[in-house]
Parts: structure tokens; C-alpha cells; sequence
């Protein structure tokens, strides 16, 4: 297998992401998220930070499926909104981002609004999309390149002229997808963009199951597609062939936070040629035609360990035989690492605090986020002592509340100062004074309500 | 009569950082070098980073470890930190007078804040030439944009290492040309100077050569 080969080398993407919109859906209520390098999701358990996640990542893939797929997630039981409270409201999703195009800096801003299939609607159509641009300078208006309403859609022909050119647009698909399509069009370097937009939520809270031997490869993405690691050597591995410079980042991180391992490589562990056998996954589903869905897979030829020189021991130890922390810190890094590579602009993480020792948070942050230069990255966590390391207005606090919806707002800049004297006078760390407020008494509340920004609409 | 032990005065340094230890422990051998190789008091150089609250800690150290090493100790207090402050450090900032006023309430007799100006790593870089043959680079590499730790990261990046501010490893510290740093840094290092009872009679320029 001649690994150079196989890579789809992907141009970095020109993107930065700045705010993200969402709601209508599970049980998440109308949530911006202003991004920074870092921002942190905090909130009760079982409240609703995953579920934020899904949703961002679920708006995303939204916008590249196919028609046939949209349909599919248009009826995507589990996001549908069930709460009385927002019961079967529509799912709307919107960006802000940053992007130059023609070497001249823009901003921009996209959303889309569908409804739901559910019991009582006839059918799931999108019913709004707009698509609006300006000059990333002072005193810039914003201008609309695509508009659609229920009804009618329009899209901005030439750059001087008005949205007013007529579309005729199917309710499964986005004016944005169908435009792609125009060759000439002017703004056709910025529908790439957003078509091909992808973004990765990890959910592995538990990393051992990423080390052990593992014979499949999926032959639908290339090696390096975050969707589809299923073992950590082997990506590593890919790694050091297709980018040995980034691979010798992710080894001095890790080395330097892990600092009684002195030095670790990868190691074939055997070949099977003879065994390359094609294996298809079928569905048992019989109600429609996913079956095609399922990924295809190979058997590998070759396996991979990681040896790693700890100076307490006589001779090197498989990775697999690591602590959860070692193997899980192992993991994040890989994964930024690769979102980094791929031009991703936004990467997220769930509690990348399991099964680290606090003293090892800091540095973490401080390694995650030089080795994810270009992507932003949102973590979700139950952990005062990351917090503390965190900017306190990139902190998006989950307000408990009586309608059982998630709905996360900020600390507002202006009342960082105020918090942070409180927090002084009763001699806590943020990240203490935060959680001992979200989880006590109604009082308690009303104070941490104070510091956060009041909702939009 | 039982002779009263003889006072005997120790210069604490605190400083957040393995890495800034490091640095920290090779500049008093510098000054203890130029001494004649031996200072007036006895050191102790102290890793006060951690998790928890940084006037507990240091207080717990002082009290646990310090005097009990030190039993007729006059207790002499150096707090090293950055002037700047940079991302993913400890919220909330610490209250440099607080812990001050703690230290002297505890029985410390003199306490002085040592402030890097900006940080350490604008100190690191006043010898270019040293982090650049750590990192493997070409002696003409042009200084990259920014304060001094942003200018480490993305040096460190060309080098294929990460710069993790308090955690990168003792050889870079070791790297460095420290006489060319203290020239470099006198005044904001002066204090230190006068812990130790190093003889700086010039403000602006250091006898140490």
C-alpha cells in the first residue's frame, strides 16, 4: 500500500468561524455561541451540552448532503424537538465566519430554517435561507447574495446588481447546494467553501478501545478522515508518512506532558496479505434503502503498535497497556492534530477532563490549541479546575431553568470584573464559584444570572 | 547560659514553572558564581505551581517546609511572575499585595516582586542566538511578530516542538546564555540581586560581566 497515495490533501481552509446559531433541536432553545480559540460548555448533567454538539454538527452536515440525505435528516427522530415547551419547532442554524476571497477579507453570514417531518405535518421542507456578505472593513453594510422565504427564492446574479434573480428550489434542498452548480457565477468560491464545510464533535470519553489490534479499514474515506479512525496507531502511523512534521508536534506535546516517557514510535506488528477480503455491512433495516449507507471496509494488511520508553521501566510498553489518561490525552492530540491538517474550523470535545489529573489541565489547553492553529475549539465540562483556565467570557454557562429547555449564555465582558472580585472574596477559583452557584439554591441562580448576557429575541 | 543559634538568612524564590525553576536556579548560579562561589544566605528556589489557590500553597510551603528547614531562619521573600497575562492562566489573577502582606504577617522580614517585563520569554529571547541553535535554526532567522511568548510559540513550531508555557523541558533553559540574559534584564532582576546580596552598584548597568 503506497501510503503517499492515499491521501486526499485538502487545501486549509480559508474559514474562521466566529458565531454559530441553533435551536430546534432535542431539547436545545435558541443558543449563540461567539467562538474563541477555546470555549467551554458548562452546565448540570443531563442538561443539554451534548446535545448542543449534535446539534451544530447536524446543522453543518446539513448543509453538504444530498437531497436524499437532507430528507432523511428532516425526519431525524431523535433531534426532533419533544419538550412541550419547543415541541416540534422548527430546526434553524446559522454561521458567522471570516473568509477572504479574491485576496480581500469578508464576513458572512448563512442560515437556513427547515421543518420537521413529525405526526401532524405533512411534510419536512426547508421554509427559509439567506445568505448575506460585506467587506471585512469599517462601516460596511451587510448585503444578501441568496434570500429564500417559504415561497420564492432569489440569489444575487452579478456583483452589481440585487438578489433579485428568480430560483426555482425544491423544499429538500438549499439555494446554496444549487447555485454550485452555476460555473460563472461570482460568488462561486465562497458556495465551495460553505458546500464543503465539515467540522468534527468527538464523543470517545473513553479511549481504550482506540489501541487494541483492529483489522478494518473503511474504504469510503481516506486515512486521515476524523469520521472514520477507529484505531489510534494506525492513524498515527499514517501520520508520520504523510506529515512528519506535524507528527513530530503531536510526539514533543505529548513527551512534554507526559514527561517520565522519554521518547515513543510506532511498530509493525505483522502482516496479512493473503486475508484481504472485501466486507460489506448490510442493513437489516427493511423500510428503505440505507443499506447503502453503510460504509464499506477492508481488512488491513498491516497492524500497529505504539512502544513508549518510560525511564522507570526496563524496556518499552505498548500503548495499549497505558493508563485511560495517557491513552485518552493521546487521542485528543492526534485528533487536533488531523482537524489542524484537514483545514477544519472548528473541532470539539467532550469532558476532555476524564481520566486526567488536574495538574496536567493547563497544559493540555495551552498544547490542544497551538497544535489546532487555524481551528477553533469548543470543550464541554464538569470540571472547576479546567475552568479556571479558561477566559471567563469564553465560558457558556447552561442556566437551569423550569422548562427543562438548554439555552447557554456567556459571562458578559463587562461583568468579568465583578465576577472575578466575588469570586476573590469568597477565595474560590472561577471554575468553583461557577459550579457552586449553577448547582445550589434559587438565590444562587438569580446572582450567576447576573453576570451572564440576557437573551436575544 | 545556652548560646542563642546563630539568625541565618534565607532568600525564598517562588516562581510558577518548571521551566521557569529551571531558569531561575541556573541565574543564582550565575550570581553565586561571580560571588566567589558562595552567596551570604542560603537559596531555595520553589515550583509554586499547582491546581489549587497560589497563596494557600506557598503559604503552606513557607510554613511546612521553609521553617522547618530553616529553624533559625530570617526569611527573605522573592515572588517571580510575569507582568503580562496569558491565556489559560489561573482565573482568578492573584493578588500579588495579598500574598505579600500574608508572607510578612507570617514572620517573613523583607518580601519583593520580582516581575519579568513583559515575561520570562522576552528574557529567554534577549539571547536569540541560544533558542534558535536549541530549536536547530539558522542563526538568521527572523524574529517572528509579538510579544515574547507568542514569538517562543511559533519558533518553538519551526523547530517541530510545542512551547508549553511552565512545562517545557530543563535542556532549553540549559541552552541559554544567562549572563547575556541578566545584562540584558538587570533592573527588572535587581531586586533579586539585592535579596541575595549581590553588589549591584550601578542601576542600569550590572557589575556582573
Amino acid at each position: 500500500m503506497e501510503i503517499g497515495l492515499l491521501f486526499q490533501q485538502e487545501e486549509c481552509s480559508k474559514m474562521e468561524l466566529l458565531k454559530l446559531r441553533t435551536g430546534g433541536f432535542k431539547n436545545i432553545e435558541d443558543t449563540t455561541l461567539e467562538l474563541s480559540d477555546l470555549t467551554a460548555l458548562v452546565s448540570l448533567n443531563s442538561y443539554g451540552k451534548s446535545n448542543l454538539l449534535t446539534a451544530i454538527d447536524f446543522g453543518i452536515d446539513f448543509i453538504s448532503a444530498d437531497p436524499k440525505h437532507k430528507e432523511q435528516m428532516m425526519r431525524f427522530q431523535p433531534g426532533i424537538p419533544l419538550n412541550r415547551n419547543n415541541a416540534l419547532q422548527n430546526f434553524f442554524f446559522e454561521l458567522e465566519a471570516k473568509t477572504i476571497l479574491a485576496g480581500q477579507s469578508y464576513l458572512f453570514s448563512y442560515r437556513y430554517e427547515f421543518q420537521w417531518r413529525a405526526k401532524g405535518k405533512v411534510s419536512a421542507r426547508i421554509v427559509s435561507e439567506q445568505l448575506e456578505i460585506k467587506k471585512n472593513e469599517k462601516n460596511q453594510r451587510y448585503g444578501n447574495l441568496i434570500f429564500r422565504d417559504d415561497k420564492t427564492a432569489f440569489y444575487k446574479s452579478s456583483p452589481t446588481g440585487r438578489c433579485t434573480t428568480k430560483t426555482a428550489i425544491e423544499g429538500n434542498d438549499l439555494v446554496l447546494n444549487k447555485l454550485i452548480a452555476f460555473d460563472q457565477l461570482y460568488f462561486l468560491d465562497l458556495l465551495k467553501q460553505l458546500n464543503s464545510l465539515t467540522i468534527y464533535v468527538d464523543h470517545h470519553l473513553d479511549a481504550s478501545m482506540s489501541y487494541g489490534p483492529d483489522f478494518l479499514i473503511r474504504t469510503d474515506l481516506d486515512e486521515l478522515d476524523l469520521v472514520g479512525i477507529r484505531n489510534i496507531p494506525r492513524t498515527i502511523f499514517y501520520l508520520k508518512q504523510g506529515y512528519p512534521e506535524k507528527y513530530e508536534l503531536l510526539k514533543d506535546a505529548y513527551l512534554q506532558l507526559f514527561p517520565n516517557f522519554t521518547d515513543f514510535d510506532l511498530v509493525e506488528m505483522g502482516t496479512i496479505n493473503e486475508m484481504k477480503v472485501k466486507v460489506k455491512i448490510t442493513s437489516i433495516k427493511d423500510d428503505d434503502d440505507s443499506s447503502d449507507d453503510f460504509p464499506d471496509f477492508d481488512v488491513c494488511d498491516k497492524f500497529y503498535d505504539i512502544k513508549v520508553d518510560d525511564d522507570t521501566l526496563i524496556q518499552p510498553i505498548s500503548f495499549e497497556k497505558l493508563s485511560d489518561g495517557a491513552k485518552r490525552m493521546l487521542l485528543m492530540l492526534t485528533f487536533a492534530v488531523i482537524a489542524d491538517i484537514k483545514g477544519l474550523p472548528l473541532i470539539a470535545f467532550e469532558e476532555p477532563e476524564n481520566s486526567l489529573h488536574p495538574s496536567l489541565m493547563q497544559s493540555f489547553l495551552l498544547a490542544i490549541t497551538q497544535l489546532t492553529e487555524n481551528c477553533k475549539i469548543i470543550i464541554t465540562s464538569h470540571s472547576p479546575y479546567m475552568l479556571q483556565y479558561i477566559l471567563t467570557n469564553n465560558i457558556y454557562i447552561g442556566m437551569p431553568n423550569k422548562k427543562h429547555l438548554a439555552t447557554f449564555r456567556r459571562i458578559l465582558n463587562s461583568r468579568v470584573s465583578a465576577l472575578l472580585r466575588d469570586v476573590s472574596e469568597v477565595g474560590l477559583s472561577v471554575g468553583e464559584y461557577i459550579f457552586e452557584l449553577m448547582s445550589d439554591h434559587e438565590n444562587d441562580i438569580d446572582q450567576l444570572n447576573d453576570y451572564l448576557e440576557q437573551r436575544h429575541g | 547560659m545556652v548560646k542563642k543559634d546563630r539568625e541565618e538568612k534565607v532568600v525564598v524564590i517562588f516562581i510558577e514553572g518548571e521551566t521557569e525553576i529551571e531558569f531561575y536556579k541556573r541565574l543564582v548560579n550565575i550570581m553565586r558564581a561571580h560571588c566567589g562561589g558562595r552567596l551570604t544566605c542560603s537559596v531555595e528556589p520553589i515550583d509554586a505551581s499547582g491546581i489549587g489557590k497560589y497563596k494557600n500553597k506557598v503559604l503552606r510551603i513557607f510554613e511546612k517546609r521553609i521553617k522547618t528547614k530553616h529553624p533559625n531562619g530570617k526569611f527573605y521573600i522573592a515572588l517571580c511572575y510575569d507582568q503580562d497575562v496569558f491565556e489559560m492562566t489561573k482565573n482568578p489573577p492573584i493578588n500579588w499585595q495579598e500574598v505579600k502582606r500574608a508572607f510578612l504577617d507570617d514572620g517573613a522580614t523583607d518580601v519583593r516582586l520580582i516581575k519579568a517585563v513583559h515575561s520570562l520569554e522576552d528574557w529567554f529571547l534577549c539571547d536569540a542566538e541560544g533558542v534558535f541553535q536549541y530549536l536547530n535554526l539558522p542563526a538568521n532567522t527572523k524574529l517572528p511578530n509579538g510579544n515574547g511568548y507568542e514569538r517562543l510559540k511559533v519558533l518553538f513550531k519551526k523547530g517541530k516542538k510545542i512551547y508549553i508555557k511552565g512545562k517545557t523541558n530543563g535542556d532549553f533553559v540549559k541552552a541559554l546564555n544567562m549572563e547575556k540574559i541578566l545584562l540584558a534584564n538587570c533592573s527588572d532582576i535587581s531586586p533579586l540581586c539585592k535579596l541575595l546580596g549581590v553588589d549591584c552598584k550601578h542601576q542600569k548597568r550590572c557589575r556582573i560581566k
